[in-house]
């Protein structure tokens, strides 16, 4: 029976009930709420032959962020790279695999082939799959098989990784560890909900009530919707040019006992039942699917199936796929992935917008942003009256709000403060998070650092500024559930710090890296390895610095999820841009290297993100007479290229 | 534990719950096959109507041989992960006589 509830009584029922976790938040308050049955038909097989063929090209035509399958587009004769904004006209010689660029500057040899053969496991030259995961005990495969396809999907089309919890699908459905269901199911769950990442509500068996944490609207990636294919020959073009695909087959078994190979069924080994899995490439000369299952790494190739075409159904049944830009990943995933005044959002057509906020006259802050097609840059607004700095910003879990704090003029008797504003998604509207922090006699001096950390949910705030005394401070916010959302002061470390900088960091062993600058022209890093732990004072490097720069963590040297990638870091010194990279944040034996040195008039580096584009790494560069630029740098061969001059901090 | 008896020849149907989607299957342990025969009743494709994500019952026949007494195990695991405990296990007690 359709629900006839609208969104605004469910809301109300929700607030009433001080409920952990909205409805989606698309829906209008006017809107009837969306039912997603999670039994009767959609407890079987769809069949291919009962789907009408749709037609696939539309989808191959579209320009993707990754530019890898940019090129494979390119070569097939989807897309012509003349008609592409100048900065994706940069041709790639595709390869079939290669290792994993373990150091950002090692240009990775991969390609993608394509065509006969596809393996997204290691496709130009990248991973692009979580480790293979276990759905235990429970009749979830149908939730892992969708899960698999959406978290792919942000790899692939936002070049970051972002584990996805099937218990937040699993249990938001309401369903029980016994019940079946279909991909359709938990793909449609997904479109109205989103998917969380599993800190927000993680997989278990034990049919525990859902309870995401309060601040799940923020970490959700979401889903604006799947495409169900029937016909072959598209799903191996669909595998090719987009990504892996949700399956399901009949299991006989002889199923249970595949360890390498190419499965061919025996069926008079008899049926087990029905299962779901993401097939994550195909090979022509093996004439089989490659199959990634949800039974851990004990199974068949650590986890892994080449899967014979037509076996035990799997082409009888439809399959599903997700388009690349139906999938806009959370500010939590990308959490590290930024520094300093520059921030891609999920805004836009393909949820690749560029934010930028830097000061501008009459000490204002001024928004600008870059389209994720045109890749035109425009200003946004322009407002506040006390800015001292360009601010450091990020999105938070704060339902992806925008969020910054910078170093304020003098404020009278207090001196120079912090100040946090925040831009509220759900209403549209700037709010003022107030002034804190250090005030005189040793007010801010510096540029701060600013991040939402990962202690709480809603994390923590975490900022690391320079005080008028040389010494760095800590402040803190606390966020968490009941939380009192006051600005503290944590600690006091360092002395003759010449410059604080937007290049605070949390490892994903939870301590906190911030670099700053010395009177000697170094940088050097200070490190907190745990909260309520000693700031330690670290290795120095590089020289002739007077500048603050900016670091992050990308996804270089990140081979899977669950290692952090390469701290990357821009510098502005004699007027160039250098960048600098340490291995393995968490290794204490890395070492800093410099990697090149680019760009003329560049007075200081506003901000740098590693971006959706492929892994490309992006920095704004305030020049000597006050405008702003734009560099790049291209995956693919590691080559460092000036974008436009824009906008102004002076006029 | 559930106790059958059986005369020699008679036969014993005994039902569990599948847990094939997640790769789990019952398994016999070693028996007294002296005194009866376990053998597992297969379903064919066409005779089933499978679930999309779900698993089918695993059926067992025990026929009894000869008269004695035997306890037969049965234990749902993976059988790649031999060094796991099983997922569940079900034993029954069979007497055998004339």
């Amino acid at each position: 029976m359709p629900s006839t509830l609208k969104a605004g009584d469910l809301r109300q029922l929700l607030a009433k009930a001080n409920a952990k976790w909205t409805i989606d938040e698309k829906l209008k308050d006017t809107d009837t709420i969306p039912t997603h049955p999670t039994g009767g038909d959609l407890t079987k097989f769809v069949k291919a032959s009962a789907v009408p063929r749709v037609d696939v090209t539309p989808f191959f035509k579209t320009v993707t962020s990754n530019p890898y399958l940019l090129q494979r587009r390119i070569d097939q004769g989807f897309l012509n790279l003349k008609d592409l904004p100048i900065e994706l006209r940069h041709p790639i010689v595709l390869k079939e695999s290669g290792p994993t660029p373990l150091k950002s500057n090692l240009q990775p040899m991969g390609g993608g082939g394509g065509g006969s053969a596809v393996d997204w496991r290691n496709r130009f030259g990248w991973p692009w799959l979580t480790k293979i995961k276990d759905q235990g005990g429970c009749e979830s495969c149908w939730v892992f098989s969708a899960v698999g396809v959406v978290e792919a999907m942000v790899r692939i089309e936002h070049t970051i990784w972002s584990l996805r919890s099937e218990g937040d699908v699993h249990d938001g459905l309401g369903v029980s560890c016994a019940q079946t269901g279909g991909p359709p199911t938990a793909f449609n769950w997904m479109q109205a909900n989103g998917v969380a990442d599993p800190g927000c509500w993680p997989y278990e068996q034990s049919n525990l009530p859902y309870k995401p944490t309060a601040d799940r609207d923020g970490r959700t990636v979401k889903l604006s919707g799947y495409t169900t294919l029937s016909n072959v020959d598209d799903q191996k073009a669909w595998i090719d040019n987009v990504g892996p695909l949700s399956a399901c087959f009949t299991v006989y078994n002889d199923f249970f006992g595949y360890s390498s190979g190419v499965y061919t069924a025996n069926p008079s080994t008899g049926v087990a039942g029905g299962h779901c899995i993401v097939i994550v490439g195909y090979d022509d000369s093996l004439q089989a699917w490659l199959v990634r299952n949800s039974w851990n790494t004990g199974w068949g190739m650590a986890g892994y199936c080449w899967f014979g075409y037509g076996q035990a159904d799997i082409d009888n049944n439809a399959k599903y796929g997700v388009p690349g830009a139906n999938v806009n990943p959370d500010p939590w995933t990308k959490r590290r992935a930024h520094n300093g005044s520059l921030y891609e959002s999920g805004d836009g057509q393909l949820h690749r917008n560029f934010e930028l906020w830097t000061l501008a006259p009459g000490n204002a802050i001024r928004h600008y942003w870059r389209d994720g097609v045109s890749l035109q840059w425009s200003v946004a607004e322009t407002q506040g009256n006390d800015c001292y700095a360009s601010p450091c910003v990020t999105g938070t879990t704060y339902n992806r709000n925008f969020e910054y704090v910078y170093e304020t003029t003098s404020q009278g008797a207090t001196g120079c403060r912090l100040h946090h504003r925040y831009f509220d998604q759900a209403s549209g509207t700037w709010g003022d998070g107030g002034l804190f922090g250090p005030q005189e006699p040793d007010d801010v001096e510096g540029l701060a650092g600013f991040i939402q950390g990962n202690y709480n949910a809603p994390g923590n705030f975490e900022v690391v500024v320079r005080t008028g005394n040389g010494t760095l401070k800590h402040w803190w916010r606390a966020n968490g559930p009941g939380g009192p959302m006051t600005w503290s002061q944590s600690a006091q470390f360092g002395s003759d710090i010449q410059l604080s900088a937007a290049s605070l960091v949390q490892r994903f062993d939870d301590g906190l890296d911030v670099i700053c600058v010395t009177p000697a022209g170094a940088m050097q890093r200070y490190f907190r390895p745990s909260a309520g732990a000693a700031w330690q004072a670290c290795e120095t490097f590089a020289r002739g610095v007077s500048s603050p720069p900016v670091m992050i963590a990308g996804q270089y040297g990140a081979t899977d999820e669950t290692v952090m990638g390469n701290y990357e870091l821009c510098v502005a010194v004699d007027n160039a841009i250098q960048h600098w990279w340490k291995e393995s944040p968490e290794n204490p034996a890395s070492t800093w290297t410099m990697s090149a040195t680019f760009g003329e008039n560049v007075k200081q580096v506003l901000g740098l993100i590693q971006s959706s584009f492929g892994f490309d790494l992006e920095v704004i560069a305030l020049l000597n007479n006050g405008t702003l630029q734009h560099y790049w740098r291209y995956s693919s061969d590691l080559s460092w290229h000036a974008g436009p001059i824009f906008g102004s901090t002076v006029s | 534990m559930e106790t059958i008896t059986l005369k020699p020849g008679q036969e014993h149907r005994i039902t569990l719950p599948g847990l094939g989607s997640a790769g789990y299957r019952w398994m016999v342990e070693p028996y007294d096959q002296n005194v009866v025969k376990v053998e597992e009743i297969l379903h064919s494709r066409q005779e089933v109507t499978v679930p999309i994500a779900g698993s089918l019952q695993q059926v067992f026949r025990l026929t009894a041989v000869a008269p004695g007494h035997t306890s037969v195990s049965f234990n749902q695991r993976r059988r790649f992960e031999p060094e796991k405990k099983p997922h569940a296990s079900y034993e029954i007690s069979v007497a055998v006589t004339v």
